[in-house]
């Protein structure tokens, strides 16, 4: 079986040194661990931020990243969708618009297969109004259907549902993994809610300080936690 | 919020103070002098000099203040803070400042003239030189607004469009660009007026030659010797292409920010 997500990448960022290595064949991979633990810096160096690393990283078995082999795929041709913190819809641009951007073909192509993503994901009827006019829930909604838009071969989700209050945040989550379950791609999905772990990722990779210091599933790891914030943050199950 | 009275008063002193010579100006001329001043032999020489250089410098300011701009935007550490520093350099400096040094750097007998000399270029007290000194007095004013511009812009946004396959070219056009652009404009209109208000280092390094190097605001110099209505007519010229140009910032930065 192949590797959804095989990383083995060292690198120093900011000041935090980074050394993650992981592999995993889950469909959703759940990457959880505090803040400033370099979650989000993963996802940002998948998906093709300049970031100076070194290592391997590939997913679904494609190559993105092998230093040695002085490969680097730039973000264009990865074909992964990322979904970053705070969403980053383009704010002069409809939602329509925002989810055209990365479909492929000609301006009539572009539009048709747009808006049959946003009313798969349940937002057909937000097409003309620009991100500033959105909820948050919508604004969730139209966001992943533009990470869906390059037909990504996997998706990377920074707290895609941080955002929203507490009964928005059930129903996303439900929504996000039916999404997810319909597209059958494979998902990197940072969070820092043991509820979005437990009710969508089959694989926990736990991070601290840049470091993998656990990894299995959510039951394994809460059964024999190997530190105190794992046994804290999936303590509850 | 109503603001207290002594905000009132003292924001009120520097109004007046700002506005007043310029009321002035305006309030003691007729319309005839402004029919005057555009007949004044000076005047349309000056006029469309202004205009053919300050646009030519502008272009210039745009064409290579733009990458500048973007690349001081994503830099960081100590030697971008100093390109910084260097670039507003022009801002503080008395442009008479940059007029010797135009002269002692590009000048006959300055240090790169006699190369220029070799070449036949003789840069002072040419259009050239008119327009190389509204671009360095202009061009940081350009590139202050335009790294604003391009900082206000989140990094996200771009490697999100790069994502979902834009090129480089692509995403720079279609999403840094636009949102970028109430700095890009506030900073060229800025440049331009700096550009049409250039005084003091166009005088030192270009002269003052009628109908050649002689500008709007060298035109008024030289009016005042032998004609103050004149020298006022081709002011009052001025202040309604300059407040014409700052409406239309205006105008553009409200329509940038909706």
């Amino acid at each position: 079986m192949t590797s959804t997500f095989a990383i083995d990448l060292r690198g120093r960022i900011g000041t935090l040194d980074l050394d993650i290595r992981f592999e995993t064949s889950a469909a959703i991979t759940a990457v959880i661990g505090p803040n400033g633990a370099g979650k989000s810096t993963l996802l940002r160096m998948l998906a093709g931020a300049p970031l100076r690393v070194e290592g391997t990283a590939s997913v679904q078995g494609g190559t993105l990243i092998d230093t040695a082999r002085n490969l680097c795929v730039p973000p264009d041709a990865r074909r992964l969708g990322y979904l970053p913190q705070g969403l980053a819809l383009f704010p002069h641009l409809t939602a329509l618009q925002n989810v055209a951007f990365g479909c492929a073909g000609d301006a009539e192509l572009r539009d048709r297969r747009a808006r049959e993503l946003l009313a798969s994901a349940g937002a057909a009827q937000l097409a003309d109004r620009l991100p500033k006019e959105l909820s948050g829930g919508e604004a969730q909604r139209v966001a992943l259907a533009r990470a869906l838009a390059p037909e990504p071969r996997a998706l990377l989700l920074d707290e895609p549902l941080a955002a929203l209050d507490v009964s928005h945040r059930r129903t996303m989550r439900s929504f996000l993994g039916e999404l997810l379950e319909a597209s059958g791609r494979p998902a990197l999905l940072v969070t820092h809610d043991a509820r979005d772990v437990l009710a969508l990722a089959q694989h926990v990779v736990v991070l601290e300080r840049g470091k993998v210091v656990q990894q299995g599933t959510a039951q394994a790891l809460a059964a024999a936690p190997a530190t105190e914030l794992v046994a804290e943050l999936l303590g509850s199950v | 919020m109503r603001a207290p009275g002594w905000s009132i008063a003292l924001g009120g002193t520097l109004l007046t103070l700002l506005v007043l010579p310029i009321a002035t100006l305006v309030l003691t001329s007729s319309p005839s002098d402004i029919a005057a001043g555009l007949a004044h032999p000076l005047t349309s020489a000056a006029l469309a000099l202004s205009l053919k250089t300050t646009l030519l410098s502008l272009a210039i300011v745009v064409l290579l203040g733009t990458p500048l701009a973007f690349w001081l935007a994503h830099g960081a550490g100590r030697a971008t803070a100093f390109l910084q520093a260097a670039i507003e350099l022009p801002i503080v400096l008395p442009p008479a400042v940059l007029g010797v040094a135009l002269l002692l750097a590009f000048g006959r007998v300055g240090v790169f003239g006699g190369l220029l000399d070799r070449f036949g270029i003789a840069l002072p007290f040419s259009v050239a030189a008119v327009v190389i000194a509204q671009v360095i007095v202009s061009a940081p004013f350009y590139v202050q607004a335009a790294r604003v511009g391009f900082q206000a812009v989140d990094e996200d946004l771009t490697l999100v469009a790069r994502t979902l396959g834009a090129t480089p070219a692509r995403a720079f056009i279609r999403i840094t660009l636009p949102l970028a652009s109430p700095g890009l404009l506030t900073g060229a209109a800025l440049a331009w007026a700096r550009a049409l208000g250039e005084f003091g280092a166009t005088l030192l390094f270009a002269g003052s030659l009628a109908g050649r190097t002689q500008t709007l605001p060298l035109a008024i110099y030289a009016a005042l010797e032998s004609d103050i209505a004149a020298a006022r007519a081709i002011a009052l010229v001025l202040c309604a292409i300059a407040f014409a140009l700052l409406v239309l910032l205006r105008v553009l930065a409200a329509r940038g920010a909706r």
